[in-house]
């Protein structure tokens, strides 16, 4: 309900979580909820503001998102919501691939979900996020009625109402969604612990056809970071208590190693050798995310 | 129906192939929706988009220089929100009950008192989280991690989390029974 509450600690998970909300339909709940939270004044302010603002830092927030900026001037847009949507304003109409791609990306849509289809949301989404789909994503399945009542997903759908008739890349397919139910109200930590595994063994599904794809492997890093969060922080209430702190603790283990490399992924580096960067990132948790599902396969 | 579902505006009446101002709407309408939903509730996303889209018809011919379509798009959403809110202030002048209106681009009362009372109400459900809760929420969202909230408030980080998530709780619970209310 409450976006804001979602904020990432780390930040470079925060300036991930900021270029998406740009990118996401409805940014103005958030800069609503930045306002009030943070004492904020209410500005009106356009591009040129944003460009102002940005200074020096505006070309290489063009070309790469809020990772390029220092994480004070980051920390600066929630204390001043009103940059948002200035800064979006200037993206839209100067932003590079990197923008493109986000707002490029399935789950990008100007759409918002029914009451309803947000309760299904609710549902989906720690299922979602902890096997690295976006979200968003689901937001826009259920928001094209992807998902029939039942909750199961049409999939090779039209993407936009109005578009030309597209279908998902393979790889973006909704591939998550028959996992439903994962973390509903079941009261067996065994169930819970082998379908939780069965979802993030699927990162190997998601990411294996990113090939070298820098940019979209940090997208589904910082999702499945953001999954991560949301598991420890919102699910599995219902468990008693040993089990839910094991999983726990086998989820924030894998989550503190997906923020390692986070970071790895946002250090300035030539393109040249972010090929071999993005292939030792993608080992390393191809080996974490092994490494989980072994610790909640014992569990079971 | 969903904005990025909207049809073709009423008035549309466009040349096909490339180039035309159909392929312009394809091309750009999920970019007006996003800048709209910005700056105008959702639910008004979809009806400022069809006015700005009848807005563009009229006047492309006349007006774009032929130079950045998406810059002078905004310039023409920007305009007619402008006008809405000119519009809104002129209609609250005659009411003596009228309010300061804070969602640009909205031009049914109703819906502006619901913005407002939203925010109002948030702050009165941050205002009721207490202590420490108040203050470790407000520092999180103002970018600070849970070692500097813990380090100020003098508890253990694990005590600055479980505060951090029992104040989402209340919030979304208070934030929540208010929606309840109202609807």
């Amino acid at each position: 309900m409450l976006d804001v509450l979602d904020i990432p600690e780390s930040p470079t998970a925060l300036a991930a979580w900021l270029d998406a909300a740009l990118m996401k339909p409805g940014l103005r709940s958030l800069v609503d909820e930045l306002t009030v939270f943070n004492g904020a004044p209410d500005e009106s302010l356009q591009a040129e503001h944003a460009r102002r603002w940005l200074g020096d830092d505006a070309e290489q927030v063009l070309r790469k998102g809020f990772a390029a900026l220092a994480p004070s001037k980051v920390r600066e847009l929630l204390s001043r919501p009103s940059l948002l949507p200035a800064v979006q304003e200037l993206v839209l109409v100067d932003g590079g691939p990197y923008w493109q791609k986000l707002r490029q990306h399935p789950g990008a849509t100007t759409s918002s979900p029914s009451g309803t289809k947000r309760r299904y949301l609710l549902i989906f989404a720690p299922i979602a996020v902890a096997a690295s789909v976006s979200t968003a994503m689901l937001l826009d399945a259920l928001a094209t009625r992807r998902i029939d009542d039942s909750g199961h997903a049409n999939r090779n759908v039209q993407m936009r109402g109005d578009g030309p008739a597209t279908t998902r890349p393979a790889e973006a397919t909704p591939w998550v969604l028959s996992r439903r139910g994962i973390l509903d109200d079941s009261q067996n930590p065994a169930e819970v612990s082998g379908r939780l595994a069965d979802a993030i063994q699927e990162w190997r599904a998601v990411t294996d056809p990113l090939g070298d794809d820098f940019d979209a492997l940090r997208t589904r890093l910082g999702e499945l970071w953001a999954g991560c969060e949301q598991l420890r922080t919102n699910n599995l209430q219902k468990l008693p208590p040993a089990s839910r702190e094991a999983i726990i603790a086998a989820v924030a283990q894998l989550q503190a190693c997906v923020q390692k490399q986070l970071e790895e992924l946002s250090r300035e580096e030539p393109a040249a050798t972010k090929r071999q960067t993005t292939a030792t990132v993608k080992r390393a948790i191809d080996d974490f995310v092994r490494e989980a599902v072994t610790t909640l396969r014992q569990a079971q | 129906m969903t904005a990025s579902r909207a049809v073709a505006p009423r008035s549309m009446s466009l040349p096909a192939g490339d180039g035309s101002l159909e392929s312009l709407y394809h091309g750009h309408c999920h970019e007006l929706n996003l800048w709209l939903g910005a700056r105008v509730p959702p639910s008004n996303v979809e009806d400022a988009s069809q006015a700005v889209w009848e807005r563009i018809i009229s006047s492309y011919d006349t007006h774009f220089d032929g130079a950045n379509f998406r810059a002078w798009m905004f310039r023409i959403a920007r305009n007619y929100l402008i006008d809405m809110n000119r519009r809104r202030r002129t209609l609250a002048a005659f009411d003596e009950d009228s309010f300061t209106p804070s969602a640009p681009g909205n031009t049914d009362p109703v819906d502006i008192l619901i913005d407002e009372e939203y925010r109002e109400r948030l702050a009165a459900c941050i205002q009721g989280l207490g202590y420490p809760r108040k203050a470790i929420v407000q520092a999180r969202i103002a970018g600070d991690g849970y070692k500097a909230c813990a380090a100020a408030l003098k508890i253990t980080v694990q005590q600055a989390r479980q505060h951090f998530f029992k104040a989402k709780k209340l919030l979304e619970t208070c934030m929540h029974s208010h929606c309840a209310r109202t609807t």
